[in-house]
């Protein structure tokens, strides 16, 4: 079924096709509409799931991990200052290996006050232990949550999907929404590793001396590392299911440029045009998407850019005092190769600001223009 | 080794209730209801009863303390609801209409008090039928004594069926509840008047008497032409209209007094087709009627001339020409009112074709035996209702200045207490002061004969001390009343009975002050899982191996159920 839909709604719909059972949330702009939605058709008694109204982030989440210890497919949905708001029980839920689902709408934490899109939300949380996937349009929105429950309950880990504020969770786009028969023949119901049985009553996630502690994070970081070839795994079978794959990153554009765009999010739908359009007045370059950003794909990444002269990437995120994040990542990851192309970090499009074509012409001219950056940091919009 | 950590032991071993420096107990307290109820009805736990539907539970609950359900329902002031702590959120529970239900419904059900087992002991006398006497007698015969009820009139009841108009009290509640305490054995000998057929003296062969011949005698003006034709006193008249006697009243009534006399000859006399006045020597905010029963007369047409004050009746071609005076208010008087002072020279006149004197009842005391003092219009009695005779008591509107149904039933069921304290050689003193509702003076019968169950802290729950975190507003219950034209051309009732969807409703308002009512909110907070049930109730018991004192179940029991102390170390 086609519906002009947008981002939020298409993860309302991904939450019914994925028959979750416990849903708690707080509102937040721009996340509420999600939750909005799916409360009513709750109160409604259309959806015959259970939700949890809660006074904060903190204790929504506090309330998933209780819901998904005990069995149950959980989910919810938070922004920026709420996600901030449920740091401690992020660490929890990863520890406890819940496969809880949590959907990000990006969006700037304040002050200055800002509720527009920029990554510094989600991004600030990647040393939570959870797996994040971002989005670009509302079909990879909708197929993105269905795919994070399987990954999710097969390593064991939570998933954070992510996509940006107003363009894409309050902008209405063509979907195609899968039929229930379909999902439940893609996505089986949950089965917990470690049911709790009342006869048996056992303490879940109880002191651990240095004696365990240790090995219980080598699990998780193993779990991490199987990530690629699991979510490979199930995309694989998504793709024969549905037709539609995204990959850890999308690689697009011709072979061996001189500039390569590394973009995150909705900035890749504009950098598609951009591209595009300069390809045809005859520039070397090319794009690159990254979809996954925990566990950093590091071996597709290198892959698909050591044919490449220069690298840009464009950051709407800032870590004062190194500069934008997927940058720094990605010199992470390089660091130990052979082949390590000149990068150009762009910061650009904080707490909302649009990244037009332009601007992304910009990034890329200067590349071209300059053998080496002139900073660690390049400013791309900013008004001085 | 598992991905996450489990552990397959478990903490019994670790007994944190030795952390602890506080103990919250169960304790139930006295609802400020109860402790306002001259009756002594435990209303939190009838209340509850009704929150179950046990409507029989709910009824034999009030039976305990009180014979008259019904009667009260309708005629008390409902102290209870002033005192109410729902009166500081919204609106007091209209506990008087929930009593009313109970009463009414027991009825339908045709519940009878069913004769006690046991061979009588002592005979006992009791001299007058009205609230007073008959709770006595049912107290007493509940207590297994032999009783005998002296009534001057042909009908039972006193005051309630004589004073009381049916449109407030329908006779067939009256017979209905008078019927039940003579179903338990007691012999009401109608009729028999104590002091022309038999004198108390002549009672020997009983070795207790109760005296409630209530207050009957109108208290006279003292003003001249009160005594000529076309005067009548309040209550006689009232007794005329409830007995249906014929009475001869004239077109217009001039009625003089401020009480609930007033208020029932004036609203009679409309029923009669008259055209009643009320002439109150003080201003509304004096006058000792019920709210109700002023509005009420108001809705139906009766006319109130405030601060006016007869001096002089005479009659003029058969109609009546009353001299008032104008009156303004002073200072208070040692009742607490404002005192009425004449405005000089402000002498008026009205015309009536009747006049009622209803400002206040006396009682009759020439048949008392020699012995039994009076003063300031009461008969004196010890705290436990004793006279200055052995073996004779007396209770009711006879011995006190706080002239209601609720009192005199209170009055009654006290006298049984003491009576049944003579006749065992028990100290009646420390008996009363082992019952006392609260602070008194309302006591409980029940735990007289059951000491120690449903025990009771006296303190009385205050607002303050409920957790409102857990209640929302809603609109008290009103019981629907006739159409006022309909209702003032006949004797008919005119508020009807609850239903019982809004009694439901309405009980399900209560707070329950100081009363577990299984809410479970302990039984949820608790974080050390020590609040133990017994099957799917509260047992009440807190686990104390582990109980660490943190005080949630204390905070957040709604109604005041749980206590905290210190722990004794």
């Amino acid at each position: 079924m086609k519906r002009v839909i947008t981002g939020n709604q298409a993860v309302a719909y991904g939450v019914i096709l994925s028959r979750v059972e416990v849903i708690s949330a707080y509102p937040i702009t721009p996340q509420t509409t999600i939750v909005e939605e799916l409360s009513e058709l709750i109160a409604s008694g259309r959806l015959k799931t259970r939700f949890l109204k809660v006074e904060s982030e903190h204790s929504a989440m506090a309330a998933l991990i209780g819901a998904s210890t005990g069995g149950a497919r959980v989910f919810t949905a938070t922004s920026s200052h709420g996600l901030a708001y449920m740091h401690e029980m992020l660490h929890w839920a990863s520890g406890a290996r819940l496969p809880i689902v949590m959907v990000n709408v990006n969006r700037a934490i304040g002050p200055p006050w800002n509720i527009w899109s920029d990554q510094s939300d989600s991004l600030s949380q990647r040393d939570t232990g959870w797996i994040q996937l971002y989005c670009e349009n509302n079909q990879e929105v909708l197929d993105t949550v269905l795919q994070a429950y399987r990954i999710a309950e097969w390593v064991s880990l939570p998933v954070m999907v992510v996509l940006d504020a107003f363009v894409l969770s309050h902008t209405s786009e063509m979907v195609d929404i899968p039929s229930m028969e379909e999902v439940e023949g893609f996505l089986p119901n949950y089965c917990p590793r470690y049911p709790i049985d009342t006869e048996e009553p056992v303490g879940f996630s109880i002191i651990t001396t240095p004696d365990h502690f240790f090995e219980f994070r080598y699990k998780i970081q193993k779990a991490m590392e199987e990530v690629p070839e699991v979510a490979k795994k199930v995309e694989d079978e998504f793709r024969s299911r549905f037709g539609r794959s995204y990959g850890a990153i999308e690689r697009y554009g011709p072979e061996e440029p001189d500039v390569l765009l590394m973009t995150s999010g909705t900035v890749t739908s504009t950098s598609r045009i951009v591209i595009q359009k300069l390809v045809q007045k005859g520039y070397s370059v090319a794009g690159l998407k990254i979809k996954r950003f925990r566990p950093f794909p590091s071996e597709e990444i290198y892959e698909a850019i050591k044919e490449a002269k220069k690298l840009v990437v464009i950051d709407r995120n800032l870590s004062a005092g190194v500069g934008g994040i997927f940058a720094q990542e990605l010199r992470a990851s390089l660091y130990s190769r052979e082949v390590r192309p000149q990068l150009f970090g762009f910061i650009s499009g904080l707490g909302g600001r649009d990244i037009t074509p332009n601007l992304i012409e910009e990034a890329i001219q200067y590349t071209l223009d300059h053998h080496q950056p002139e900073g660690e940091i390049l400013w791309l919009g900013l008004k001085r | 080794m598992p991905i996450v950590s489990i552990s397959l032991g478990d903490m019994e071993w670790n007994k944190t209730g030795s952390w602890r420096v506080q103990r919250p107990f169960y304790e139930e307290k006295t609802p400020p209801c109860s402790a306002a109820c001259p009756g002594g009805n435990d209303i939190a736990s009838f209340i509850q009863k009704i929150t179950q539907g046990d409507f029989e539970g709910a009824w034999r609950l009030i039976k305990e303390e009180n014979p008259f359900p019904g009667i009260c329902g309708r005629v008390c002031f409902h102290p209870c609801e002033t005192k109410c702590n729902r009166g500081h959120f919204d609106e007091p529970i209209a506990i008087h209409a929930l009593e009313r239900f109970v009463g009414d419904l027991a009825a339908t059900l045709s519940k009878k008090m069913e004769r006690l087992p046991g061979k009588k002991k002592e005979k006992i006398a009791i001299v007058g039928s009205g609230p007073a006497g008959m709770s006595c007698a049912y107290h007493l015969a509940k207590l297994r004594y032999d009783v005998t009820v002296f009534e001057s009139l042909a009908f039972a009841g006193g005051i309630l069926r004589m004073g009381i108009p049916a449109y407030r009290l329908p006779k067939d509640v009256l017979d209905r509840e008078i019927s039940q305490i003579e179903a338990l054995g007691v012999e009401v000998r109608r009729g028999v008047s104590i002091g022309q057929d038999l004198k108390v003296e002549d009672l020997k062969d009983y070795q207790a008497i109760f005296i409630a011949t209530g207050a009957h005698r109108s208290r006279a003006l003292h003003i001249p032409g009160e005594r000529g034709r076309g005067v009548f006193s309040g209550l006689d008249l009232l007794k005329k209209i409830n007995l249906k006697e014929r009475v001869e009243l004239g077109e217009r009534v001039a009625i003089i007094g401020g009480g609930n006399t007033a208020m029932d000859v004036a609203r009679s006399a409309i029923r009669l087709g008259k055209k009643p006045f009320i002439l109150y020597r003080r201003s509304k905010e004096e006058m000792p009627a019920f709210e109700e029963e002023i509005v009420e007369a108001i809705e139906e047409g009766v006319e109130i001339r405030y601060l006016v004050n007869p001096i002089r009746m005479k009659s003029d071609d058969g109609s009546k020409r009353l001299e008032c005076l104008r009156m303004e208010l002073a200072e208070k008087d040692e009742s607490g009112r404002r005192r009425p002072v004449p405005v000089p020279n402000s002498n008026f006149f009205t015309e009536a074709d009747s006049v009622v004197i209803a400002a206040g009842e006396e009682i009759e005391t020439s048949f008392l035996p020699r012995g039994i003092k009076e003063r300031d219009g009461i008969v004196l009695t010890q705290r436990d209702g004793m006279t200055g005779v052995e073996r004779i008591f007396a209770g009711g509107d006879l011995t006190s200045n706080q002239r209601t149904v609720a009192h005199a039933i209170g009055s009654g069921k006290k006298a049984a207490m003491a009576i049944d304290c003579y006749l065992k050689g028990k100290d009646s003193e420390e008996a009363i002061r082992q019952v006392l509702i609260g602070e008194g003076p309302s006591i409980s019968i029940f735990r007289y004969l059951h000491p120690g169950e449903r025990p009771r802290n006296p303190h009385i729950v205050t607002f303050e001390e409920l957790n409102m975190d857990y209640f929302e507003t809603s609109k008290r219950q009103r019981e629907s009343k006739s159409p006022l034209r309909a209702r003032i051309k006949r004797f008919g009732e005119v508020t009807s009975t609850l239903t019982e969807s809004a009694a439901l409703e309405e009980a399900e308002r209560c707070f329950n002050c100081g009363t577990c009512n299984e809410c479970e909110n302990c039984y949820v907070f608790c974080p050390d899982a020590s609040i133990l049930k017994v099957g799917e109730m509260l047992s009440h018991q807190v686990d104390y191996d582990f109980c660490k004192g943190c005080g949630i179940c204390f905070k957040e029991c709604p109604r005041g159920a749980i206590s905290l102390e210190e722990e004794a170390r």
